[in-house]
């Protein structure tokens, strides 16, 4: 069931929300979330629940007996039956398909032929997302950080809930848990506005930009799948479909917290104006937030506080600029992040693109260690340079965008027409404006709204908490009559569903 | 032993608050590299031109031998804000 879905929205929330204040105070509370939560994603695909139930049941067992007294040993070999069993259980739904056609490709070239039968079985949506929040569970009692759930409902409703299964925002059992475990009290006249308010903005961005960005980067890709592209046409895709990923995501998001928001639970942002970055690691602690700090925590730091740690013991410096030298960079800073940068690829799935992008980032991550030209350009520029270390940095983004969702045939060329912009003799002005004209009204609508949350040092959706109800009721309306003027009604799904 | 030298250095293991502030202040300078920052309980990472993950890391290892004190991982993660620093390195100090 698609959060933009009129099902969704007008008798699914509806009825689930209206059941759960009847019975909020009771034992029901969880049963009625956690039912409803399986009616989600068995409307997909019934089946979809076995692995979900798989997950939930093994987590939950091994937990109870990570939370009792035993060796170190064993301790440790519980943790390694969970990581094991969801990441390959996550790893066979992700990559088998995969591992299949190339093997097959392979034998097709050695003049074989396909001997392996092509596993046809979709990937169940949300599997990525809800693997790593129950991992989270035994890896926090492994480390003896949280108690166990109190109940089997209790944990079973954490896994699920409906308003995180399908695309997060990743919520580590210490952070939601806690939430479902207790009565929570009535939400307030002001919070029931904020959560509606997510609700419609999210519908907003979703219908009226996301899906039209969508469009045009359909467009744009048309032109290297048919045509001879025009000059810059990278550069536009790359515009493109920056706004695309990100009012997609970002109103998934918002409306999965809305939701949430309406059964008393809050969930963290995921986003908080990433495009107002000033360099990759700013970037990186405003764009898919939950997830980037979720395998930083699991994976990054261990491995970096190892490494420092280490140097620090034996007496060598473990300043910033200590690490800058050869063997110390590679250890303490361009390894690990691009180990963890490779994972996180690796998570979105068997893709060129996805591994590309995040070793992208990684490179640029850990180059920005070497060239900070945001300090630098902060120290000489002031707050001129401020923006245009944005300007650099928006770009770089855009760039890597075109090794996420390009396909792998159309990179180098669309890469390729970004410095063609520079021969003005071919230069297609209809095109190019005509393309660039649309990227740019669809734009300004987040970049104005992400400048206001920008300046209060948080995200334009924060600013509901504090508008008066007029205001609210006029942005309201004004999110109607764009949705209904230029939303698109095709029903496009959000692009992270996928995972 | 790491850092017991400094501690002592500085009179002592009965160190107060204010003493923690101090030599939390000077960390933070000297690792970022920002002579005038002024923290307060709840300035966080975002509020710090430089204090990003590695950076973190390198803060609370600096804090680590200063303090002679661990940190776990979670510990490390679960920092918020200076305000919860300083209150887990005041945990950690012997009585």
């Amino acid at each position: 069931m698609s959060f933009i879905s009129l099902e969704y929205l007008f008798v699914y929330l509806p009825v689930v929300v209206g059941l759960y204040l009847v019975f909020r105070k009771t034992v029901l509370a969880n049963v009625i979330l956690v039912l409803a939560s399986y009616v989600f994603y068995a409307a997909a695909a019934a089946w979809y629940l076995l692995p979900l139930l798989v997950t939930s049941l093994l987590d939950f067992t091994l937990g109870r007996m990570l939370s009792r007294d035993g060796s170190q040993g064993y301790r440790r070999a519980l943790l390694i039956v969970s990581l094991t069993a969801n990441l390959g259980l996550l790893a066979f739904f992700k990559y088998t398909p995969w591992v299949i056609d190339n093997f097959n490709l392979g034998l097709i070239a050695i003049g074989v032929g396909a001997a392996v039968p092509t596993l046809s079985v979709p990937f169940p949506f949300g599997m990525s997302f809800y693997t790593f929040q129950s991992m989270s569970y035994t890896i926090e009692l492994y480390r003896r950080e949280m108690q166990p759930a109190k109940s089997l409902l209790d944990y079973l409703t954490f896994v699920a809930l409906w308003a995180k299964l399908s695309a997060g925002p990743i919520m580590r059992a210490r952070d939601l848990l806690g939430q479902l475990e207790r009565v929570r009290p009535l939400i307030t006249a002001d919070e029931t506005r904020y959560a509606l308010m997510l609700i419609v903005w999210g519908l907003f961005k979703k219908l009226a930009l996301a899906d039209n960005f969508g469009y045009i980067v359909d467009t744009i890709d048309g032109y290297f799948r048919y045509d001879a592209p025009f000059a810059g046409a990278g550069l536009l895709f790359g515009y493109a479909f920056a706004g695309q990923m990100y009012c997609d995501f970002s109103a998934y998001t918002d409306i999965a917290r809305g939701s949430a928001k309406l059964i008393g639970i809050d969930m963290p942002t995921n986003f908080r104006t990433p495009y107002f970055a000033v360099s990759p690691s700013d970037y990186w602690q405003r764009w898919h937030i939950t997830l980037t700090r979720f395998v930083f925590s699991y994976v990054y730091t261990p491995i970096v506080v190892r490494a420092v740690r280490k140097r620090a013991a034996r007496g060598l410096p473990v300043s910033p600029k200590a690490l800058l030298r050869p063997v110390p960079f590679v250890t303490c800073v361009a390894g690990p992040t691009l180990f963890t940068m490779s994972l996180l690829g690796l998570w979105h799935g068997a893709a060129f693109g996805f591994i590309a992008f995040y070793l992208y980032h990684g490179v640029l991550l850990s180059l920005h260690r070497l060239v900070p030209f945001d300090r630098y350009l902060m120290s000489r520029f002031g707050s001129v340079g401020k923006w245009l270390a944005i300007v650099i940095m928006f770009h770089l983004v855009c760039v890597g965008f075109i090794l996420f969702r390009g396909r792998i045939e159309a990179m180098v060329p669309m890469l390729w027409s970004i410095p063609t912009l520079l021969d003005f003799a071919h230069f297609d002005a209809r095109h190019f404006f005509g393309l660039g004209w649309g990227i740019a009204v669809l734009g300004a609508i987040p970049a104005l709204t992400d400048y206001l949350g920008y300046r209060k040092n948080g995200e334009f959706t924060d600013l509901f908490k504090t508008l008066n109800p007029y205001a609210c009721a006029a942005l309201a309306c004004a999110c109607y009559f764009g949705l209904t003027i230029f939303g698109k009604r095709d029903g496009a799904q959000f692009i992270y569903f996928q995972f | 032993m790491r850092g017991t030298g400094d501690r002592n250095a500085r009179g002592g293991t009965d160190m107060n608050k204010a003493e923690i502030w101090d030599i939390v202040t000077d960390v933070f300078r000297e690792t970022l590299d920002l002579d005038n920052l002024v923290l307060t309980p709840a300035t966080t990472a975002r509020d710090v031109d430089g204090w990003d993950s590695l950076n973190h890391i390198l803060l609370v290892v600096a804090v680590e031998r200063k303090f002679g004190i661990k940190f776990s991982t979670g510990e490390i993660d679960g920092m918020e804000n200076v305000g919860q620093f300083i209150d887990l390195i005041d945990s950690k100090m012997p009585a």
